[in-house]
């Protein structure tokens, strides 16, 4: 008697099929990848300015980087007074406390001459929304006299106004 | 009917394989697969490590801006034509908000209304060269300055400055 091939008397083997499993893993994996921005020394985590119709672009040049440092939101619950300071001025690696305006200016400069265009040399000032701008303005003073006059203001682009 | 062998074991247990089962026996492939378990656990330990370390970042965009020459003479040269003057003061109870007046006439709470009235003055001048100057507070949040110099240029004015503080 002919036996069918299709329903063989053989024992059915369960198991999973991890291919398309697999498959998702990678593709999220891949999607990580691409889109995670490690921290850096440059662009410190901060809550940036976010203005209405921002006409922020992004401008890749010839530039050097100040972030005003905010205190961190648990300083700030600690002691309220705290908000609005700034509690450092990072210029690359280096911090300059907010007295030490002479060693700010000092490090523009030296950034400027390093740079490969001293002329087109731009800094960009990366501020914390929540900063008052007195805190802001030693930076500004310390650009003019290390005679660097291309300024750059760091905000979040294209916001959708409802 | 297929006939059946007979066969030994080793401890003398008689085992019975039909002629089918010899048969399939000898057609089934033998099957030769990687071991993917290793690989799958490494892909889980970076897929967690990516969705716990992922932190996406805003996207972030610069405005330019000029700041003068302090080299020239002490004394800056008067300005060619009258600048228009913005000036912001803290406003709310923890300065949250902030108070823009224009030209010292006109008071507003909203940056938007800032960009009418600068695009209003920027027509009636028919001209992008009068200088803004952004007057801040010493408490102004840096937020609010840098929506009103947004703002300005946003209205194509080309001589946005930004002033000291006021005390």
């Amino acid at each position: 008697m002919p036996k069918s091939v299709v329903y063989g008397r053989s024992r059915a083997r369960i198991g999973f099929n991890m291919t398309a499993m697999i498959d998702c893993t990678f593709q999220l994996i891949i999607f990580f990848m691409l889109t995670t921005q490690m921290a850096s020394a440059e662009f410190p985590p901060m809550k940036l300015p976010d203005p209405h119709y921002s006409v922020a672009a992004e401008m890749k040049e010839n530039k050097a980087v100040i972030n005003v440092m905010p205190y961190s939101d648990r300083e700030i619950q600690a002691n309220p007074s705290k908000l609005g300071l700034a509690r450092v001025y990072r210029v690359k690696k280096s911090s300059v406390l907010r007295a030490d305006l002479e060693r700010l200016v000092a490090e523009l400069r030296r950034l400027k001459i390093e740079s490969p265009d001293p002329d087109n040399f731009a800094v960009e000032v990366r501020a914390d929304q929540r900063v008052h701008y007195d805190q802001i303005q030693p930076v500004l003073q310390a650009l003019q006299e290390a005679r660097l006059q291309n300024m750059r203001i760091s905000a979040l682009r294209g916001r959708k106004e409802e | 009917m297929a006939r059946a062998t007979r066969q030994l074991a080793e401890n003398g247990t008689p085992h019975y394989e039909s002629e089918r089962q010899k048969r399939a026996k000898q057609r089934a492939p033998t099957m030769i697969q990687p071991p993917l378990t290793p690989m799958i656990d490494v892909t889980f330990q970076l897929l967690i490590f990516f969705l716990l370390a992922c932190n996406f970042r805003m996207v972030e965009g610069q405005i330019q801006a000029k700041l003068p020459d302090i080299s020239g003479p002490e004394v800056a040269p008067p300005f060619l034509l009258e600048p228009i003057r913005v000036s912001l003061a803290p406003a709310g109870t923890e300065g949250e908000g902030v108070l823009i007046e224009i030209g010292g006439v006109r008071t507003t709470r909203d940056p938007l209304e800032l960009h009418a009235v600068l695009k209003q003055l920027r027509d009636r001048y028919q001209s992008d060269e009068v200088p803004v100057i952004i007057q801040p507070a010493a408490e102004v949040r840096w937020a609010h300055v840098v929506d009103a110099f947004n703002q300005a240029v946003r209205a194509r004015f080309k001589n946005v400055a930004l002033a000291p503080a006021e005390t």
